[in-house]
This record gives C-alpha cells, structure tokens and sequence, in this order.
C-alpha cells in the first residue's frame, strides 16, 4: 500500500506546457444550485481540478487542447470545447433520470439506455432515509419484483430476500450477493452499512443472470460501496439519533377476566387461589401485572458514521468508520456494530490502475430469541399468558416460577428469562478486495481481482439460575456454551474487455474471463453443566461438567469460465450473448460441470426514423431475454453418505456405553445443478424528456430438475435424500412508473411506484409424490402438517380444518338428565361425540361424511401475496425536503398460531389469554364464534382457518423531512454542506391482522413462510440527524 | 494464473466431516461402533422404549387412562396417517438397513475371527428379528437384504408372508450357530444362543397360528424350546417379583438367568448429552407424580376382566399385584386402594421406587426391556407339545413349573386335564397371566383370532359396572374390528412407494 502512495505523490510532478486559464461556475441545470466538488478533466489527458465550494473551477488548459469534461456524481458528464471564453457556466443534467446513467451488471457496467437485461437499480439516495442498521429493512417495496420477508423485527435478525419467486421447494432461495465483485453465497445483509452502499442493482432476468451461471437463478444483488472521487478532501460526519418503541401491544385479559375464567376452567382451583375471602366483583378493578409493559421498553438507536473521502487524477482513496447501535423494544436485546473500510485507486500509469478496498466488522447481536424453541419457552407467550395478578404473598415480578401452577409445569418468568439469559451472537468479518487493471491497447482490457473474505460467528449460550435451563427446576444446574462457526472464502477473477466503436454505428463490448472462488468451513464448540461459579458467567465454563463437544469441517471450489458479447447497432438495436461454465467441487467429477447461455435482444424503438415524430416520446426500448441459470444450494458433501456418530445412537451394553454410527445421509453421486430457464419481455417506455418513465416486464421462470430434499419410502432406510427432481414455475407482471412531477425553483415533487405480481406454481414433486406436507415445529401437540405444496398449486399454502363456528344449542338434544347429546346427524369434530357440548368449536366435514378427521383436511390459506409495492414522494420546497414511502402486501395470509393457545379455553389454569378472548361463547353470548372456556371446547389440537387471517397490510415505512443550511451560510464557517433531518421507520400500518405485525414469518422457508409464534414485533423508530460536509 | 491446475484437481472434494462407508468397518473397534449402530433402533420410543408396551400392544389388558385422547392406536381410533405407526416402521426399515449395510461390509475389517462371526451373527439375528416384527404387525412387508444405495431405490413390493417368514427361519437359523452364550457373555444385552432359540420358538409358533397357520410349525416350535430347555443355562427365579426389581436396579440376574434378552437402557441424563435412558417404568408402574420417589403415569388402567383371570384361577396367585398396582403415591406417600376400587388400578410390572440410579429423572428411566423369558418358553412347550401330542405329561410339568412360581395350584390330580382345548386355553390364560403388560398378550389373541372377541367382552364387562370417571374404557373395544389384526401400512409410505399396497380395511 505505501508504494501506492508513492506512486501518487510522484505522479502530481507533471510539468506544464504553455497554457492559458479557464475559469468558470458549475450548476444544477434544474435547480440552478452551485455544485461542488464537480470534476473538471482536460479532455485526453489525467489533468483535472474540481469546484469550490461555490461551485467555481479554475483550470490552465494547454493553447491546443480546448475540450472539458465536466463530471459529477448523479449527473450526466458533459464535456465543453472551450473557445476564447475564459468564463463558462455549465450545467450538468441530473442523471438520476438520464438514460446515459451507468448501470452496474455482472462483470461490467452499461449505460441503462443499452441495457438488454432487466436490471433495477435501488434509488440509493431514497433508501438510505430510512433509519435502518442493514438495508434489508428498507429494501422491501422499493423495487418490483423483489419481495423482502422479514422473519420477525428482531434487532439483527436478516430478512429472506425473494426475487421473482421461490425456485426451490427445500433449498435456499436467497439472492447471490456481489459486494464490489465478490460473490456472497447466503445471507449477507448485516455486513454492510447501508451509509456505505453507493449503487445497489437487481439483476432478475436471466439475460442479467446468467454471467453468474450455477449461482444466478434466485436474482443477483450488486452491491458497490463507496469510493473516493477527485477533489479535495470531503469529511463527512452523519449521525442520528432516536428512539424506538412498540407499535401496539396486544391486549390481554385483565385480572376480573382472567378470574372470571379460571373460575369457569378450574373451580376448585380458583376458589382457593383467588377467591378466598374475595369474590369475582372485587377484581373489576385491580390493576394487575401487564406483562407487555414488563417487558418492552423505549428503546434508543444510534448511528455514527465518519468518513473522508478525495483524491486527485492518479490516487483516489476513501476511508471510513461507523457505529450503530439499536437497542431492542424487548430489554436485554439489540444490535450493535462497528465498521471500518479503507479504500484506494491508483493509477500507475496510463495502462495500469491498482486498487484496494478492505472492510472490516464487527458486530454483537444480543437478547432471547422470543420465536426459538416451542411451545411455552416462547418469551411472548409467555408474556402473554403470564398469570396478570399476584395474590396472597406472592410476588410474581421476582419470583422465576408461577407458584400457583403445578409443580411439573415449568412456566418461567419472561422478564427474569429476558434479563438472565445470555445470548450474543458475535461477527468478526473482514472483506479485502484489490484489482489491477491493465490496458492492453486503448480497447482491450484485463482486470484481475482477488478477494479474501473471513467470516466469524461465535454463538454465546449462559444460563443461570433464574432460567429456564440453568433454574432450580432443571437438573443440569448453571450452564453455558461457545460456539465457532468460521467460513473464509477466497476468489480469483481475471477477465478481458474489448470494447470498440466501428464508425459510430456499431458499438462492440466483448468480455471473457475465468473465475475461481472455494472456501473452507470450520465450526466448534463447547456446552458444559453443573457450572459451580455461575457469577463466573462464561469464563467458568471450563469448571462445570462438559456436556458435548461440537466440531466440523468443510469446503467447496468453483471455478468457471465466462463470456459475453453486446452488440449495438446504432444504438437501435442491441443484441447480447452470454454464456458460463461453472465446476463444483459439491458434485461428483461426472457432474461437476454444467452450462448457463443466456440471449437478450432490445430494440429501441424511438431511435427508429418514423418515431422521432413523436416528440413526446423520449424513450423507448423493447426487450427479450431468454437464458438459463442455476441454483448450488446444497451441502458441501451431498453426494456422499456419510457416517454418523450419533450421540444417542449407542448402545448401553453391560451398563457402558458403545458409541454406535450408521448411515444417516444416503448420498447421490448423480447430484447435480438445479436450473431455471427464464424468459422475460420488457418495455422501457419514457414521456416528455423522461419526466415520466416507465419499466414493464413479464417474465416466465421454470425451474427443474430441482435440488430437492426428496422424501424416500421410508421402507429405504431413509427419511429423505437429495435428488434432481420436481419441478417449479414461477410467472410473474412487474411496473414500476417514475415521474418528476413539478420542477421548479422553489418547488419540486418527484414519484416513483411499483407493483408486481408473481403465480408460484408446483408442477412436479419427487416421483409418485402429489403432496408434499409441511409440519412446523412451534408448539409439541401440533404435529399435523400446517402447509401443503401439491401439484398445479402455489407452494406456500397453509393446511388444515376449515373452522366452522361453535356447535349450538339447536345441535343438540337435551336428554331428560339435563344434558346435551349431539344429534346424530350433526358431525363431531374431531374429538368423541361425547365432548361436544354447545360452544365447542366445530369444523366443516368436507366430504360430507358425518365424521370429521383427517380426510376434511383442505387449503385454509395462501401465504403468498397477490401483488406487492412501494410508493414513495420526494418533495422539495426551498431549503427542506422531504420523502413518504408507503409498501404494502396485499392477499397474503398469516397464521396467527399465537391464537391457538391463547383464545383457547382448554388451556391449563393460571393461563392467561388474549383479552379477544373475553367475548367467547357462553349462553349468555351466543352469537360469539370463539369457543366457549372448557378444556374439549377448542376442539382437537390441529391447524383450521380459525386463526387464519388476512396479512394484507399498506404501511407507511419512512417519512423523512430534511433542511439544508444554504451554502453562502456554510462557506463561512467552511462547511461545505450542512443537513438535519427528521426520520420514521414504521410509522403507521393499515392492516386487520390482529398481531403485533403483518410482516413476519418466523417458520420462514419456502414451503412454510408467514406462519407467527411469539414473533419480535418490529419497532416504530423515530430519530434526529444531521449531515455535515466539509 | 489458473493455467497448469489441474480442474480435477482444484474440484476434487472428499469429505473433511464425516467417514463414509468405502473407509469404515476396517477394526474390531469400528465394528463395534456399527453393531451398536443397529442395537440402537430397539431403544427408540416407537419401539421398546415405549411403543411396544403403550401404544402398539393395547389390548384387552386395559385402557389408556385420559379421556381426552381422541385418537392414536392407544383408543384404537387412528388411521394410515398415525404417527406412532409411521415411526415404528421407519425404526425397523432404519435398523434392517444399518443391518445390511453392516454385512455386506463387515468382512473387510480386520480383526479377530471369531469375534467377527460372533458380530455377524448377532447383526444377522437383528435383521430378521425386525422383519419378524414387521410381518406380524403389518403382514406381508417389502424384504429388503441388501442395504439402500440409490436414491432412485423407491418403489418396492411387498413380499408374501410366509416369505418373509422363511427369511426369518433362515436368518436367525444361521444366527443360532454364530453367538455366543448367554453364560459367556455374562448379561443378556447381547443377543445369545439360547435367546435366538427362544424367538424362535416364538417364531415358530405364531406360524403356527394365524394368519399362516403352518401346523407344521408346532413341531420346530417344540424343537426350540426343547433346545432351551436342554441348554440348562436358565431356571425361573423363584420369586416372580425379583425378576423385575433386579431390572429396576441395573441387575442381570446372573443365578437363574430367567431374562434371556434385554433391551438395554442407561442413565438419569444427569451431566451428560448422551441418552441411552428409555420409558421402561414411565408408563406402566404405580402412578406417581412425585420426581424422587419414581415418576410415573400409570397410564393403562385395568378392568375387571384382566383381575378376574386372577381371582377366577386363584386369589394366592402372587402376580397379581404386582402386575396390577394395589396403590398409587400420593406426593411420595403410598396410597392403598379400596378393594372394590378397579379402574383406578394400573397396569404395573416396572416400579421406579426400587430404582437406585439416583436422582431419578422425571420421564427417563435405566430399566431395560426384557424381550423373552424363560417362564414364556416353559408356556411355548406346553402350548406346542399340546397342539401336536394332547395334555400330555410333559405339557403339564412345564405349565405347572411356571404356576409353582407364581403360588398358584398345579394342574395335577382332580386338577389334571384331559382336554386338549381346555388345556389350549389353560395355557393361554396363564400367558395372560404371567406375561402380562410384557407386550405379549396382543399378539396372542391375534394367533388365537380373538383379539376382537376379547376386546368387546372388555367392553362388555365394563359396562356392567361402568365407571364414571373412566366412560372412555368402553371405547377401545367398541372400535376394535377386524382390521386391527394388522397395522395400516403408513401413507406416507404408500403416498411415496408406488408399489405398495395397503392392508385390509384400512
């Protein structure tokens, strides 16, 4: 590196010929503003200067050179023949609508009126108001196509990001992630700070694809961080701060309810616990315990981030840190991370630019995971269903257990859970890139980049005595675990460019290269009990009793060959090829290697002579793509059976223990990629010199020979095993429209809008195989399978009873003893006849065949949306700006399981439940259609639309009002630019989803997603800021 | 940069994780570790760590004791989906293939010869002693011999059963001549000579009955027992009760070595991830709630009709309360029942109090399983002997030597009998008695095909003195029908195995 910067201070000692000086203002042309910073090259040579901070330049041009190029981030370069004037103002069109705006794509860059793919770019500038630690949070609704689920609003939890649809039914359906050209397999949305993002592109189609062959078929995210520019040295200082809090909180029963149905649930209980010399009217109105307020809290989130950034002709470098830190709305939980980046450019000589970039991360994440593990360890279910009132001596906030309910029953105290368990999942990561590019003549190019990457989680488990795990109850006593789970990754890509214009006419870019990229996987770790120090926390793990040992190892290679032509022809037409070769060490050597074409072709129509008459039209361009692309998802070692030690697989011969193995995994030496042909038809069609635009696509996706986690007979040995087989599709309609609406000095208002429509559809299962059956593990009695993918239907459908109300009165005979018995003809429910009474729930018997059971089991909901999209407003007026952002989902369904166990009156004593619950049947309240308290009036414990609901939200995300100090206040105090700012996040939802948040999914996977149990609710967050140039 | 690596190179991946069969059973040791990989399906809940003496083995002995369970084979009302039924026979297909594989691989590794063929024979009995399962719970079942290899491997038939059958003969046949002793082991975890001899008897004499009814089999079913018996390794234990408090403290009974074949479990899962606990006692004990003194459910409560094949044959008989609790705990204090209380009674046999692996935990317990006694190879002579020769002296003598154990009167003198039927159903009730809440009783009443009879006469009885609390005790046996002779083939192997059928009524 010190040799780069050697070569940086010797390359400013370039002599001058004779010249003379230009002088001059560089402006917005829209808005007249000064522009600062803006780059003024002489054209053919490395000499440049910039603008001040009132946008002035002063260059000395040589007598014979007369051209300047003027350019500037966001804005379209200009260049200008200087004449005999020696005082010029130029004004530079913002490329924010520009069709010659460059667009990042697999290995190279175009400009986006030559695109032939289908590529979004993420409107950087619009994302990164949102007050947000990864930018996940803020990606959903913002481009069409691409669908973010969140799985709950955990501080660091990471969304699934789906684009076009899921292809896989078992595999992972995440996007491949390019951050400054280095593929990321997997969730890689924590690693970098969204401040840091310059460009994020969306590369959908496969004509876009492709180029990244057997890792392309789920959608690529390119991501370009920030890098340094000419000019003089920018600091720049942006921070915020605010405060998150809950959105709604969900109300439960108050203490006269909550008595009022243990009396009915548990006379006998009740009477001795609650009503000894108190009567059910003396609880109206005690306050009680709201466990919610225990545990939520107002939350603070802050973020700092510093950075300098400049550089002149020859060395641009750039460095930064940055800090975040968001506490959660549930104590004892948050995120917080560090960052730092450095990077450089240097050109050493007119051939060869050098560069470097590394980033370095830190990161903690931290709190009780409240949707992990099942049933009652829920935090917010058991925070929810926490017994709301102490009686007698108790003293329910301290004390770890209920002591009114039984002794074996071990419901924990979710605010001492929360405040006791350690739980840090802690990130070391460090990405380095650095290329060298080398013009082999002015046309021909060769870049070589290698990139090393290092990724370390460590998992850190505590439970002391006032868990769940660690408590008095548990055998095992205090207790703790360490867990290392490190990846490092390493790339090589050398590619060739060759681009040429013939005559201006033809415009040729040709690109060839050969990749390699392989990485290693180690995890390990230690679980010990009975740790006889718990003050000791995890540092006295190696005092206790060790438990289990965990250790393992893999790795992977790729490497792969690539090529791509794009072919113009008077800008008209535009034709592009692609084509790769992926290897992989993941299957076997008759396998390894597989193929991904691609072809694109777009016509732009408005360059045609007959369109030019129409004036209004100022775009408008056609494409077709079709290509194939591939998905690897799936163990390293798939191809092999392998040998397994199971800890419980011994065998205790003579009272000593055998360690025993088997065969567990049955490999498939046929394993190989699963691929997706796609093709899409686009129209980029813009209006009044693209004051409005519009993008349209259609695509169609057929994914097969899937990697699927097949299901075997079990009569094979075997549970499952991975094959190529089944088959999926996914078709879809994607808009989005950008419109500046009113420009003027004073004010201006831009929009942009998108919607898409996907149809996800299964078209083939493994063989024999019409259904495939989905159970969810979240609560120990429900078993059954919760969603079903069957042929000819989307994936994602929830499965179950269709509920049908509460049995009345009129269903019954009343016998001469005084009781009910259910009249014959009136089905049951599941349960024995003789449980039923009036106001127990009832379920529709499909086939009409008297008895209800497993066979009128049926479609209970889509958990896939309709449409999807975003809608968000800039305003300008003087000085302030401001940006509304609206996402909505709409037809999606949710299950709402929390429901089932708390608007359920078979629930064991001292539960409480949702205060929904209150207006359950009774004789009183007939109309109702929850079940009456009772414990057979809920029915069997299975999956039915009861608890089904419409997750359609429209939500209105982020709103931020901002005011720039004017520069002539700013330069006397040498700032160059001064912003505050005001955010919300979430700010406000329109939805009938009774939860906390329609947006959740913490079952999430492709065959289960939009399923909610004791899900984090997503935080309201809304800060202060400022941003500061100088 | 890349020119001159081999691609071959660079892309060949072996796996860093895991042993994979072409580089394992090379050692004593490693086969070992296999062997102990296909013991271990026994332990597995859906099989004798509970399965096998709840679930799958209700019968007329009783009826599960919570009427809020609706369905499961534990109510006799469930279907082909049963989850109970699906694992049980995902653990024997586990097992019979960890079988294969171990033999068509255990050759290479080298070690001591004799201890190999001990290894082979043990694995080999295995095999057929899960297909022996298979075929009387589901009939005729696919006969696989050689392990899995490719995921394509999916559509298989099932084979006829008195096929699977003679698989079974042939295998365990073989087996017999290979293991060792039961004396030279020294604990009956290991299966041994005798106790391959003894299931086959068993064997021998369910082929006897129904469904296949091979008469021919009574004789071969003679045979075995006789070699057991001629083996003179085993004796009854004089006192009944001991047999099964040795087991609750971790004992072989190495005097009288009535326990022929153990599953073994181990442990109180206290400072350890390894389980090798099971549910032996967790279920059928006294009811108890209280952690220290020995949790247990009691889950299957008794009828009169099972306490009456007691009190009708003879009040002294010593196993009845112990095979019926006469108490349950209340905390940790005993609580006698009254004695015209019935239905509070639990089918017992494995009491934790005599547990002495302490702390006992909640659910999990050390006891093993004892999969065949001596006493049930005394009652298969004299079953077999009967059938082919009549009451003969012979038949009586080793009736008798299980009815001295358990203090009841002999069949001898005026109480000698004659009848060839009479004596039939002699022997069975003293099964009933002797064998009871063992898992053996079910089985029995299939051969005989009595299975439904009896189950409705439960009902039958129940409702002559029906119990309030208990209104569900009626219900198994108003459900039970013919199709309850064979388990519904799983769907979801039915769902995925184009080849199979299901069985009848199901």
């Amino acid at each position: 590196m010190l040799m780069l910067f050697w070569l940086a201070v010797l390359a400013g000692f370039n002599s001058w010929a004779q010249s003379r000086v230009v002088s001059g203002t560089v402006l917005d042309s829209t808005s007249g503003e000064t522009l600062i910073g803006v780059t003024v090259t002489i054209k053919g040579t490395q000499q440049a200067s910039s603008t001040d901070l009132n946008g002035k330049f002063s260059v000395s041009i040589p007598v014979n050179n007369s051209a300047l190029v003027f350019s500037y981030v966001g804005y379209d370069p200009q260049t200008v023949i200087v004449k005999g004037e020696t005082n010029l103002t130029v004004k530079l069109q913002s490329a924010s609508q520009g069709l010659n705006e460059i667009v990042v794509i697999g290995y190279g860059a175009v400009k986006k009126k030559d695109l032939t793919g289908s590529v979004a770019q993420v409107n950087m500038g619009d994302l990164n108001k949102a007050p947000v630690v990864s930018f996940d949070d803020a990606l959903g609704g913002r481009v069409a196509g691409v669908q973010v689920t969140s799985t709950e609003g955990q501080p660091g939890v990471g969304s699934a990001i789906v684009i076009r649809g899921g292809n896989s039914l078992t595999q992972d359906n995440s996007p491949l992630y390019v951050i400054d050209g280095f593929p990321i397999e997997g969730e890689a949305n924590n690693l970098i700070n969204p401040a840091e993002i310059a460009s994020m592109e969306i590369l959908k189609d496969a004509s876009a694809t492709a180029i990244y062959g057997a890792r392309g078929a789920n959608g690529v995210i390119i991501i370009t961080t920030k890098r340094g520019k000419v000019g003089d040295p920018r600091i720049n200082y942006n921070a915020y701060y605010g405060f998150q809090s809950i959105t709604n909180k969900i109300p439960v029963m108050n203490p006269y309810e909550f008595v009022k149905l243990q009396t009915e649930i548990d006379p006998l209980g009740a009477d001795t616990i609650y009503l000894k010399g108190k009567t059910l009217e003396d609880y109206r109105n005690v306050a009680g315990i709201n466990w919610q307020d225990q545990l939520f809290r107002r939350a603070p989130m802050s973020s700092h981030n510093l950075s300098m950034s400049g550089g002149n002709a020859k060395t641009k470098y750039s460095i930064s840190g940055s800090l975040q830190d968001q506490q959660g709305i549930i104590i004892a939980s948050g995120y917080k991370r560090y960052q730092g980046v450095v990077s450089l450019d240097q050109d050493v000589n007119d051939k060869l630019r050098v560069g470097i970039n590394v980033r370095y991360t830190n990161s903690r994440q931290y709190g009780t995971p409240t949707s992990a593990g099942s049933g009652t360890q829920g935090l917010l279910y058991s925070a929810w269903a926490y017994r709301p009132i102490a009686v007698n001596l108790d003293n329910l906030l301290d004390q770890l257990y209920d002591p009114s309910t039984p002794t074996l029953d071990l419901r924990i105290n979710p605010v001492l859970t929360a405040n006791n368990e350690l739980r840090n999942n802690i990130v070391n990561s460090m990405i380095a890139n650095g290329y060298a590019e080398y013009a082999i003549t002015k046309d021909l190019k060769l870049k070589i980049t290698g990139g090393y990457n290092n990724n370390q989680l460590r998992n850190e488990i505590f439970n002391n005595s006032k868990t769940y795990s660690g408590g008095p109850q548990a055998k095992n006593g205090p207790n703790g675990a360490i867990y290392n789970y490190q990846t490092t990754t390493w790339l090589n890509e050398n590619t060739l460019n060759y681009i040429k214009d013939i005559n201006k006419d033809h415009h040729i870019d040709l690109l060839a290269g050969i990749t390699a990229q392989g990485a290693k996987l180690l995890s390990n770790g230690v679980k010990a009990v009975q740790l006889p120090n718990e003050s000791l926390g995890l540092s006295g793990l190696d005092e206790g009793t060790p438990f289990s040992v965990l250790s393992s190892t893999s790795s992977w290679t790729l490497l792969s060959g690539l090529a791509r032509a794009n072919y113009a022809y008077k800008s008209k037409y535009l034709f592009t090829a692609s084509f790769r070769a992926d290897g992989s060490s993941r299957f076997s050597p008759e396998n390894e290697w597989s193929y991904f074409p691609s072809t694109a072709f777009a016509w732009r129509f408005t360059e045609e002579g007959f369109m030019k008459k129409l004036g209004f039209l100022s775009d408008g361009k056609l494409r077709l793509s079709w290509g194939i692309t591939g998905n690897n998802r799936v163990s390293d070692y798939a191809t092999y059976s392998s040998f397994f030690f199971d800890p419980n697989g011994g065998y205790p011969f003579n009272g000593t223990v055998q360690k025993g193995a088997y065969i567990n995994t049955l490999g498939n030496q046929d394993l190989k990629w699963e691929t997706t042909a796609q093709t899409d038809i686009g129209l980029d069609i813009g209006f009044l010199n693209q004051r409005i635009s519009v993008v349209a696509d259609y695509y169609d996706k057929t994914t097969s020979n899937l990697l699927l986690n097949a299901q075997l007979p079990n009569s094979s040995g075997f549970d499952d095993a991975y094959k190529n087989i089944g088959k999926v599709s996914n078709s879809g309609f994607e808009f989005s429209l950008t419109t500046v609406n009113i420009t003027g000095k004073k004010f201006g208002w831009t929009t942009s809008f998108n919607i898409s429509f996907n149809r996800n559809k299964v078209l083939a299962l493994a063989e024999n195989q019409n259904v495939l059956l989905s159970p969810v593990t979240w609560f120990g009695s429900y078993t059954s399978a919760a969603y079903i993918a069957q042929i000819g239907q989307s994936a994602s459908n929830m499965y179950g009873y269709l509920y049908d109300g509460v049995y009345q009165y009129s269903d019954f005979d009343k016998l001469s003893n005084g009781t009910y018995q259910l009249k014959a003809n009136v089905p049951n429910n599941g349960n024995d006849r003789t449980t039923i009474k009036p106001g127990t729930a009832k379920y529709k018997d499909i086939n009409n065949d008297g008895v209800v059971d497993a066979n009128d089991q049926t479609v209970i909901g889509n958990a896939l949306p309709k449409h999807i999209g975003g809608f968000s407003n800039n305003f300008t007026y003087k000085n302030f700006d401001l940006n509304v952002f609206f996402q909505w989902s709409y037809g999606n369904d949710i299950i709402n399981a929390n429901r089932y166990l708390l608007e359920n009156g078979g629930n064991k004593p001292a539960v409480n439940q949702f205060a929904s619950y209150s207006d359950r049947w009774s004789p009183t309240n007939q109309s109702s259609t929850i079940p009456a308290a009772g414990s057979y009036n809920s029915g069997p414990l299975v999956y039915s639309s009861r608890v089904i609901e419409d997750g359609s939200y429209l939500r209105l995300k982020t709103v931020q009002l901002g005011y720039n100090f004017s520069s002539k206040l700013l330069s006397a105090i040498k700032v160059k630019s001064l912003r505050v700012y005001a955010s919300a996040q979430n700010l406000y939802t329109w939805t009938k989803y009774s939860g906390y948040d329609p947006e959740v999914s913490d079952r999430n996977s492709a065959l289960t997603p939009g399923f909610d149990f004791s899900a984090y609710p997503r935080a309201r967050t809304i800060i202060l800021g400022l941003n500061i140039n100088l | 940069m890349l020119a001159g690596v081999s691609c071959k190179k660079i892309l060949s991946n072996t796996p860093t994780d895991f042993v994979t069969q072409v580089n394992y059973f090379n050692s004593e040791s490693e086969v070992n570790i296999a062997l102990a990989g296909v013991y271990d399906p026994l332990q597995r809940n859906e099989m004798y760590g509970k399965a096998l003496h709840m679930d799958l083995t209700m019968c007329d002995e009783g009826f599960y004791r919570l009427s809020s369970l609706n369905t499961g084979p534990l109510v006799y009302n469930y279907d082909a989906t049963d989850i109970t039924i699906l694992q049980y026979w995902t653990a024997l297909y586990d097992g019979i293939n960890r079988a294969n594989i171990f033999l068509e691989n255990v050759d290479r590794a080298t070690m001591d010869a004799t201890n190999k063929n001990v290894a082979k024979g043990e694995v080999l009995f295995l095999r057929a002693y899960y297909y022996f399962l298979l075929v009387r719970d589901f009939g005729a079942v696919p006969l696989k011999l050689s392990s899995t290899k490719s995921v394509g491997e999916v559509n298989i038939a099932r084979t006829p059963i008195k096929d699977v059958y003679a698989q079974i003969l042939q295998d365990m046949t073989t087996a017999e001549g290979m293991v060792r002793t039961w004396t030279s082991w020294g604990y009956p975890g290991h299966v041994t000579k005798t106790a391959i001899e003894a299931i086959l008897a068993r064997v021998c004499l369910t082929m006897a009955s129904k469904p296949l009814q091979d008469v021919s089999k009574y004789q071969d079913a003679l045979n075995w027992a006789k070699k057991v018996v001629d083996s003179k390794e085993h004796s009854l234990n004089p006192d009944y009760k001991q047999i099964f408090i040795n087991i609750a403290q971790d004992k072989y009974d190495v005097q009288y070595k009535e326990s022929m074949w153990e599953v073994e479990f181990f442990g109180n899962r206290v400072g350890t991830s390894f389980d090798e606990t099971g549910g032996v006692g967790r279920y059928l004990g006294p009811t108890c709630t209280d952690i220290p003194t020995g949790y247990c459910y009691g889950n299957i409560h008794v009828t009169s009709k099972i306490i009456n094949m007691y009190a009708n044959n003879d009040v002294n008989d010593v196993r009845r309360d112990w095979n019926i609790a006469p108490y349950k705990y209340t905390g940790s204090v005993k609580t006698l029942f009254a004695a015209t209380n019935v239905y509070d009674r639990t089918g017992a046999k494995f009491y934790r109090e005599y547990e002495t692996l302490l702390p006992r935990d909640q659910f999990s317990t050390p006891q093993n399983w004892p999969v065949i006694r001596y006493a049930e190879v005394l009652l298969i002579y004299a079953e077999a002997e009967n059938e082919l020769n009549g009451p003969t002296a012979i038949a009586h003598q080793y009736l008798n030597m299980v009815r001295a154990r358990a203090k009841t009167f002999q069949y001898t003198g005026a109480k000698l009998i004659t009848d060839k039927s009479i004596f039939r159903q002699a022997v069975m009730d003293e099964r009933a008695r002797e064998l009871a809440f063992e898992g053996a009783r079910k089985y029995d009443l299939i051969r005989t095909g009595t299975l439904v009879a009896e189950m409705k006469a439960m009902s039958a009885i129940v409702r002559l003195a029906p119990s309030t609390a208990y209104p569900q005790a009626v219900r198994p046996g108003d459900l039970a029908s013919d199709r309850n002779l064979l388990l519904p083939i799983p769907s979801r192997e039915l769902s995925l195995n184009s080849a199979m059928t299901q069985n009848p009524g199901w």
